[in-house]
């Protein structure tokens, strides 16, 4: 994937300034606004009052472990699900009344592999642009364009079950290109690749942003998340629990520091006795693994080592990690990002 | 980008949905071969090898006499049919037991029967488990249908009229296909019946166009499971338009395997179909019916697995028991009742109505069966499907 080449489009000036159908109805400064966004399942509720804003050229992290109501929340974002409650304008346009307009401005890149296996990534492209409206050599020209975009144009006309899965992830995600749409969305588009792929990927997704394009991105990764997005936002439980830039949440754990330990023994019970450590914000354990959220944490390695200890389990390793989103994530909702519970 | 009209956006969604369908059906070898060429086969196997080319060799065991001379020239007229004489009842079993006959069929005192006005007992004798023996007792039951109603003619100018018993044999051998009109369409009731290629190819149609509408919905649950259902509701298109696309690319399957049947037997086969506004008629309902199956079959399965082990089968149950494998009239009463219950029974008897040459007019009830089946298909189809992509 060649994360320099732009998406070619039609003669004009670069983006962002260049004239696109959507922009004669949009403020310059927003290209999503939800508001108050809420949905239920039965008495499950999903997503509580969450609202998101993402401006043009703006890259938006969505973090949230399993079940937190990342999938839903990008579901009413983009149409698929009607919210019972709350408000999303795409590029100017209400999502519930004016639905065509807002889903034409929006790029939608599902965490599944979403094409046919049976036809060539051409063939696939070509489909997909269809339902929004290209055609003829508009269509072909945009094919072209996306193609040398995700680094695939020589094997275009190879049917796509025959690609690797990180070829097969560039077709997800160049399907969701193909009508230069002002807001793209991307759910987990980087499960199950190798680094190459994720390195491209991540690279084309930058190049996105830096010509105008507004990014939703949701992920696992909390690297990808740190490396590519303007502000992130962390949603747990269905509500939006903090968000800001990278230095905004950093700046609300304070002094305190991470602490990573395997061990073997039961994590869970470890994690239970850290807590008591004087400095311990929050401890989480996953398998063999138990992550501590401590101030001062260097200060305290000596005590958590002799906790582990007392706790009965034996410390395979132990890292201190410099603050980041992952402790943030840790010190907000009491689990780790991968932790499925 | 402008956002378009519904209608604009249907006229550009749909195509591509129908293309994309059918495009995906062309790659795909198994699902060609059972669409294009497994009817054929079939229509070669058991209609023309049972009616047709090869001819059923069956034996006759039956006094001499002028009355079984003429069973015997009936028997043998049929091109169905090849008949050989056995002087003995015995030897004509073992014959049928042996394999050397499909069939056989002993007639005890047919002259002394027929000269005292009494019912002739005929038995056919054959292997229940060949299904050859069935179709070519169809044959066998026609020829004797035949055979029953000019006996029938005599037997009313005789009794009824006065008219000299040899005059009236005369005047019913003479008669076009050895019927007394009038007389012999009572005396059959389904004097149109007969087993052959035209009606093995009119079973193969409606019995085909079902299994690949059953098949058809295996795609919409890949599209489920995929995400490319979702990926398209996410665009500019409504959902109904989504729906109507999806439908209308399982109507262009099924209509595409009749269009093979129809036309391949015709061309093949020299299948003669019969009033064309008929066959368009019931074909189009029938395959309206099909989509309808396809849909809620695809919004109802989880799994592509899980519908081929089940949609094969279930469409050769329902053909089974509504006459699209073997005549409904070779099955007892109560099957009868059941098979009415299905499409496929109404959607026979529309085309053997086009076949007789009947019109519109006379086939309403058909017509009007197999469209409510479409509309309750359809809508109950519809709603699951709109559920399951959007709840």
């Amino acid at each position: 994937m060649s994360a320099s080449s732009a998406p070619a489009g039609p003669p004009g000036p670069s983006r962002p300034a260049r004239a696109r159908g959507t922009q004669a109805t949009t403020g310059p400064e927003v290209v999503l606004e939800a508001a108050g966004l809420r949905r239920a399942f039965g008495d499950l509720t999903a997503v509580d009052g969450v609202d998101v804003r993402i401006a043009p050229g703006e890259a938006y992290g969505l973090l949230g472990p399993n079940g937190a109501g990342k999938t839903t929340t990008i579901s009413m974002l983009c149409g698929l699900l009607e919210p019972d409650d709350g408000a999303v304008r795409v590029a100017g346009h209400d999502l519930a009344r004016e639905p065509a307009a807002a889903k034409s401005a929006i790029g939608y890149v599902p965490q599944e592999i979403a094409l046919y296996p049976d036809l060539t990534a051409r063939e696939n492209l070509a489909f997909f642009g269809r339902l929004y409206g290209l055609r003829g050599r508009a269509l072909a020209g945009r094919i072209d364009a996306v193609l040398d975009i995700i680094g695939l144009a020589p094997r275009a006309d190879d049917r796509v079950g025959t690609y690797s899965g990180g070829m097969k992830r560039r077709v997800n995600i160049g399907a969701g290109l193909l009508h230069e749409p002002r807001l793209v969305v991307l759910d987990e588009p980087t499960v199950g690749v190798d680094p190459q792929s994720r390195h491209a990927i991540l690279e084309s997704v930058a190049a996105l942003s830096a010509e105008g394009t507004a990014i939703l991105y949701t992920s696992h990764y909390m690297e990808e998340v740190e490396r590519l997005c303007d502000r992130v936002g962390i949603i747990d439980h269905g509500r939006m629990i903090a968000e800001g830039t990278r230095r905004e949440l950093l700046a609300e754990l304070g002094e305190a520091d991470r602490l990573d330990l395997v061990v073997d023994g039961d994590a869970g019970d470890v994690a239970e006795a850290c807590r008591g450590i004087a400095g311990v914000v929050d401890a989480a354990a996953a398998d063999r693994e138990v992550t501590l959220l401590v101030r001062h944490g260097r200060a305290r390695l000596a005590e958590v080592v002799a906790t582990v200890a007392s706790a009965g389990a034996t410390l395979t390793s132990v890292e201190l990690v410099e603050p980041d989103l992952e402790a943030v994530f840790l010190a907000l909702t009491g689990r780790a990002l991968r932790d499925d519970g | 980008m402008t956002s378009p009209t519904p209608a604009a956006s249907a006229l550009r969604t749909v195509p591509a949905i129908v293309l994309t369908a059918l495009r995906l059906v062309v790659r795909d070898r198994l699902g060609l071969f059972f669409i294009v060429v497994l009817p054929f086969i079939i229509i070669l196997l058991f209609g023309v090898g049972g009616a047709g080319i090869a001819t059923a060799a069956i034996g006759l065991a039956v006094d001499d006499g002028p009355e079984a001379s003429a069973l015997a020239e009936a028997l043998e007229a049929d091109a169905a049919l090849s008949v050989e004489r056995y002087a003995e009842a015995s030897a004509l079993r073992r014959a049928v037991r042996r394999g050397d006959l499909v069939g056989g069929l002993v007639v005890d005192d047919l002259e002394a029967d027929l000269a005292a006005g009494r019912t002739a007992e005929v038995r056919w004798l054959a292997d229940p488990a060949s299904t050859r023996a069935v179709a070519t007792e169809v044959a066998v039951r026609a020829v004797l249908g035949e055979l029953d109603a000019r006996l029938t003619a005599v037997a009313v100018a005789v009794d009824d009229l006065g008219v000299p018993r040899a005059d009236a044999v005369a005047a019913a051998a003479e008669t076009p296909e050895g019927r007394l009109l009038g007389v012999e369409e009572e005396a059959l009731g389904d004097a149109r019946f007969a087993w052959g290629v035209d009606e093995v190819a009119q079973q193969n149609a409606v019995l085909f166009i079902f299994i690949t509408g059953l098949t058809g919905g295996v795609a919409l649950i890949e599209s489920r499971r995929r995400g490319t259902a979702r990926r398209m509701l996410a665009s500019p298109s409504s959902a109904t338009t989504i729906l109507l696309g999806e439908g209308t690319a399982r109507f262009a399957l099924c209509a595409l395997q009749a269009a093979l049947i129809v036309g391949g037997a015709a061309l093949l086969f020299g299948v003669a179909w019969g009033t064309p506004t008929v066959v368009v008629a019931i074909v189009g309902l029938f395959c309206l019916v099909a989509t309808g199956a396809s849909m809620l079959f695809g919004a109802s399965l989880s799994n592509p697995e899980q519908a081929w082990a089940i949609a094969p089968p279930a469409g050769i149950a329902l053909g089974m028991l509504g006459g699209a494998l073997w005549p409904l009239e070779i099955v007892g009463p109560t099957m009868q009742a059941i098979g009415r219950l299905t499409p496929h029974a109404w959607a026979i008897d529309g085309l053997r109505a086009a076949r007789a040459g009947e019109g519109l007019g006379d086939v309403t009830s058909a017509l009007a069966v197999l469209a409510a089946w479409a509309g309750a298909l359809l809508v109950v189809a519809t709603w699951r499907l709109r559920r399951s992509l959007t709840a």
